[in-house]
């Protein structure tokens, strides 16, 4: 029983990923079609962007509730830029860098001014989205990816079959996953959430560490910006709206205790999945509208506790 | 620390100072305490969610025409979030305004508010969404039941044979879901009008916003092999879907596109050819009708239909 | 009210922490119950008082055989505990927290106050306490609290009080209140268990001691037939002299020195200096500005003015970060929140301040990490299944061996020990003693922070005396006794 227990601890997650997968296959065999596969990967590219940053900022045992309003701020100012004649091969990383700098405005509040992390980032989403309102003056910028090739190439391109925005976020995956696993950097994020003052007294550099999560938070936000912004040739003034609590739900699915200190990005990485594939699979089911809300808030609810079950 | 929040503090006012001098050319008359102030000629907009750029046709339209006629408009933004409002009400009640035209977030939020402004016989019109008190001067909304029911018409003239429709709806429960649904169902869903020649293979939810628009839509397409129709429910969604039958390579499957509000970016589509139509919630109409109503009452008293449904247009054209 | 326990058992897992243990307390009686940490002592209170149930064993009360089965059940038999760690919600008043779970409720089910607040005042009068009881408990002193607790037992007519080191908190007026309320309260005819390792304090105050080690009845004394070494041999079940091994080395250059620190209102013009290959034992009691220099020194807490000398250049260390590039190492007083991540493993937590140095190309190199922390587990002889478990699975002892484990890997040449013998079994103690004097042997300077007197006298070299904050007396070992270490630290000695 012991050993059950510790094998779904290690698969849990994926367990209940190939669930969903199966149960959605049975009742429409469309859904496993490699064109339907290929088109989730670039779905869920977006929120896996922003949950692999969340990751980071709640390992810390904090939380970024801005990332949506830092894409939809980040996907605006590349939406400007472009329609305003920047090549996009300069605009993209400088909203990149936008996005980590409004991440490590984020940062500096908590670690330095110790204030707590969902008041700074709930008063810093609206900041956030106030910005984009009055930079864009509420009017989306549209047709951007028209004269922008390379901007085109994050939502349309390819290589060797594979869509390019599911490269980005396995990419992103893995360089995320070494900073984490292997570095003294990403040891420190562990050891800031299990205690934040053990890890101070251990001579754990925590101010530093805590601030820049929320720059990888923010810059990863800024990236599934520019993903978006790609996807949909245009940048929207309310653009991820919402997005925090997907990308919070991924990270909570995958193992990421809320208090910091636990968790696994690859845990993320396969919530993530289990968030498109509902998405996904309840459309192609063609489960009504009013089930789909239900339904999904049933699995993240079902997902989390068989998690906690498993910690035991 | 104490130094710095205090610098933090002195930034912060700075910026305010800043922002509210970027607008004092507009009140510079302001400060004279709830006193109904005859010929200053000043009507406060409140808008739900200036973020929504459709809504800039509306308020565009009111402070045009209130310019038109000699008002000055103060323009407030709800930010889509009903507990802003109240506040703003007051706010312009105590700035003396002569007229309120709301663009209300909810049927509820503002009505106390909105009540106070009533009992000082400040006149109240409100544009798209009803408020739930009484003493309203008018209430100007779009027919988005008859909307819904033209485009359908639009459609089976457009199609005779039928053909197999997907159904985009905006964020479930609120009244232009219902209604433009509604009526567009009423008249080519075959369940509820047996004479119709149309399918409707699928429904799916696109917030009235254009990334689950577009999500939705590209799962849709790797499910449907043959889609004939797609009817979004506004044209920020119907956006979407076109781009999503775009990055599917599916643009030539002659897929007819229709979207509702006539927004700019929908006309910019049917341009290219790709949209094929949108129903047009005339809201430059709304906007000046309303200013229109505000400006007859003050002068003589005149007070317009309690309830006015302003007529949607099917246009592929500005 | 007489409690008889007998052959009490109990075990947590496989661990038995009980072995036919038990106490015998007196109508009247104010009872001490001496042993060292770990030898069981709160486990059969709480035993007593219904957090526990026992495996086995027997308990009397006036003579009749009872079970207690909730603390509740304990409450109402009247038995109150008043642990050391004071249970009271700061932010609630006097009244509220006496209350607390027992409200009494009016007519119309609703918390009558006025009433509470009447009761409430009638039972601190009696313990001569002159407090509005609606006053905040922040607001008061930890002496008025550990009152507040009493009035709170006697509220719930407590026959029983049972007492976990009340007085480490205390000053030493506070004290001798609180001693003269417990003999008042012992004439009215409540009977109590005294818990302290304060050896004068149970002299005092006692009447009668049960002494346990390792989770069995060793024996029971009257106070009057008694003495002090008795007593401690009793305890630790051998001789005082066995305990603290002592080496001599010769001392070499000074590695720390500190002039003048002062940080208001916790410490004032403190100055010293430690050697090569000496022990520095810092002496004083509980809040009288030992750990908050230490803090200090390791950059953890700013002070005011003064400075700080490694190696007889001046450093200024405003972050552990700084101290620990130093060559400054810190183990803290408070393991579980400040020494360990006790859901991180015994891996993770060993090589956390010293992470840095197993990488290569920034990476972590996994393979040496496991090889040096198997290396210290040897060297410290942490008896841990592996390296992997977390590290709050393990005893008290071990988890203290892992955190000197964690800062000797950095290869420190100050190491500020401060109370590294805290909940530690005596075994344990004696392997921590033999690891100081092996890094003295080394050359390492060592600064020990203890409340334990006979164990700054058996490992220090010399030995500093706390008073208010100020620096009283810097004692050769050679000079000190117990006497003048409690004079000085007390406030006495000129």
């Amino acid at each position: 029983m012991e050993k059950l227990g510790s094998i779904y601890n290690r698969f849990g997650t994926i367990i209940v990923l190939l669930a969903l997968m199966l149960i959605v296959t049975i009742i429409n065999p469309q859904f496993l079609t490699m064109y339907n596969i290929l088109n989730i990967f670039k779905q869920v590219s977006i929120n896996g962007l922003i949950a692999l940053g969340m990751t980071f900022v709640i390992l810390t045992g904090g939380i970024d509730l801005s990332v949506g309003a830092i894409l939809g701020f980040s996907g605006m100012i590349l939406g400007l830029m472009i329609t305003g004649g920047t090549p996009d091969l300069l605009a993209i990383p400088a909203v990149l860098a936008i996005g980590a700098l409004l991440g490590y405005f984020n940062g500096f509040f908590i670690s330095k001014l110790k204030l707590q992390a969902f008041i700074v980032t709930l008063a810093t989403m609206t900041m956030f989205n106030g910005l984009t309102l009055i930079v864009s003056d509420g009017i989306p910028a549209s047709g951007v990816t028209k004269d922008a090739p390379v901007l085109d190439f994050f939502s349309q391109g390819s290589i060797l079959g594979i869509p390019f925005p599911m490269i980005i976020f396995v990419v992103a995956f893995l360089i995320l996953l070494i900073l984490l696993q292997n570095t003294v950097f990403g040891r420190g994020v562990y050891a800031i959430g299990g205690n934040e003052e053990v890890a101070r007294l251990s001579s754990i550099p925590t101010n530093r560490i805590k601030t820049w999560v929320y720059v990888i938070s923010g810059m990863m936000s800024a990236l599934a910006g520019v993903v978006l912004t790609s996807r949909l040739s245009s940048a929207q003034p309310t653009a991820g709206a919402g997005f925090e609590l997907d990308a919070i739900a991924a990270v909570v699915i995958g193992g990421t205790s809320l208090a910091g200190g636990r968790g696994r990005l690859f845990g993320t990485f396969i919530g993530v999945l289990i968030i498109g594939v509902l998405n996904n699979g309840l459309n192609i089911i063609g489960v009504s509208a009013f089930f789909q809300q239900f339904i999904k808030g049933l699995v993240i609810l079902l997902a989390v506790i068989l998690d906690r079950k498993s910690a035991r | 620390m104490k130094k710095f929040s205090l610098v933090l503090l002195a930034v912060f006012l700075f910026i305010l100072g800043g922002c509210s001098s970027n607008e004092s050319g507009g009140e510079a008359n302001g400060g004279n305490g709830g006193e109904k102030s005859e010929g200053s000629g000043k009507i406060a907009l409140l808008m739900a969610d200036l973020g929504n750029p459709f809504f800039h046709v509306l308020s565009d339209s009111v402070v045009a025409q209130g310019e038109e006629l000699g008002y000055e408009v103060l323009v407030y933004d709800g930010q889509n979030d009903a507990s802003n409002q109240p506040s703003q009400v007051e706010d312009a009640i105590q700035k003396g305004v002569d007229a309120i035209i709301i663009n209300p977030a909810d049927e509820s939020s503002t009505a106390n508010a909105l009540k106070e402004a009533i009992a000082q016989d400040i006149p109240v019109v409100t544009v798209d969404r009803a408020v739930d008190v009484d003493g309203v001067l008018s209430y100007l909304v779009t027919d988005n039941l008859k909307g819904g029911k033209l485009v359908g018409e639009w459609l089976q003239e457009k199609l005779p044979e039928g053909g197999k429709v997907i159904h985009i709806e905006g964020v479930m429960g609120t009244a232009p879901q219902r209604e433009r649904g509604g009526g567009f169902l009423s008249v080519i869903d075959p369940k509820e009008n047996p004479d119709s020649k149309f399918e409707i293979i699928d429904t799916a939810v696109g917030d009235f916003s254009m990334a689950p628009a577009e999500a939705a839509m590209s799962d849709l397409l790797a499910k449907h092999d043959d889609i004939d129709v797609v009817f979004a429910q506004n044209d920020t969604m119907a956006v979407g879907v076109v781009r999503a039958i775009e990055t599917a390579g599916r643009q030539d499957d002659g897929i007819i596109v229709i979207g509702f509000d006539g927004a700019q970016e929908a006309y910019d589509l049917i341009d290219e050819g790709i949209m094929a139509v949108t129903a047009v919630q005339d809201f430059e109409f709304i906007g000046a009708e309303a200013v229109n109503y505000v400006d007859a009452y003050l002068k003589d008293g005149t007070k317009p239909e309690p309830e006015v449904l302003v007529d949607v247009y099917m246009s592929d054209s500005k | 009210m007489e409690i008889r326990m007998t052959d009490i058992n109990k075990s947590f897992g496989d661990v038995q922490v009980l072995k036919n243990a038990g106490v015998h307390v007196k109508e009247k009686e104010i009872h001490a119950l001496m042993g060292e940490n770990g030898a069981g002592k709160s486990t059969l209170m709480k035993i007593l008082t219904g957090v526990y149930m026992k495996d086995s064993g027997k308990i009397e009360i006036n003579g009749e055989v009872q079970e207690i089965e909730s603390i509740r059940d304990g409450e109402n038999k009247g038995i109150a505990f008043i642990h050391q760690e004071l249970n009271v919600l700061n932010e609630m008043s006097i009244v509220d927290n006496m209350f607390l779970g027992k409200e009494i409720k009016n007519k119309f089910g609703l918390v009558d106050k006025t009433t509470m607040a009447k009761l409430a005042k009638e039972k601190l009068l009696l313990l001569g306490l002159d407090v509005d009881p609606n006053t905040l408990i922040k607001d008061i002193s930890v002496g008025k609290r550990q009152l507040v607790e009493i009035a709170k037992a006697l509220l719930m007519e407590a026959e029983l009080i049972i007492m976990d080191e009340p007085t480490a908190a205390l000053t030493d007026k506070e004290i001798d209140l609180l001693f003269k309320i417990i003999r008042d309260l012992k004439e009215k005819g409540v009977s109590f268990v005294y818990i302290s390792h304060r050896m004068e304090e149970i002299f005092e105050l006692c009447d009668e001691i049960t002494i346990m080690r390792d989770g069995e009845f060793i024996g029971q004394k009257t106070i009057a037939e008694t003495n002090f070494d008795e007593i401690v041999s009793m305890m630790v079940g051998y001789d005082l002299d066995d305990r603290f091994p002592r080496v001599d080395v010769e001392p070499g250059e000074v590695v720390l020195s500190v002039k003048e620190l002062t940080h208001k209102g916790k410490f004032e013009d403190i100055n010293f200096e430690v050697r090569e290959g000496e022990v520095l034992g810092f002496s004083g009691l509980m809040g009288s500005g030992r750990t908050e220099i230490m803090h200090a020194i390791f950059g953890n807490i700013p002070f005011d003015s003064g400075t700080v000398y490694i190696n007889q250049k001046e450093v200024k260390i405003n972050s552990p970060i700084v101290a620990q590039r130093l060559g400054i190492g810190f183990i803290t007083e408070d393991r579980k929140n400040e020494g360990l991540i006790l859901s991180f493993s015994v891996a993770e937590n060993t090589v956390m301040p010293s992470l840095r140095t197993f990488t290569k190309n920034k990476l972590i190199q996994k393979g040496q990490i496991s090889e040096v922390v198997a290396e210290y587990i040897r060297k410290l002889n942490v008896r841990t299944p592996n390296q992997t478990i977390n590290v709050g699975n393990l005893s008290g002892g071990n988890q203290q061996k892992v955190v000197i484990a964690k800062w000797l890997i950095t290869k420190p040449k100050l190491l500020i020990l401060d109370e590294p013998t805290r909940g530690v079994d005596v075994g344990a103690k004696k392997e921590i003693y033999e690891i100081i004097n092996e890094l003295k042997k080394e050359g390492v300077a060592l600064i020990v922070v203890s409340s334990e007197l006979p164990e700054v006298l058996g490992i220090s070299d010399r030995i500093a005396v706390m008073h208010e904050g100020k620096l009283k007396k810097i004692f050769d070992i050679k000079e000190a006794t117990q006497e003048k270490i409690m004079e000085y630290a007390t406030g006495g000695g000129v």
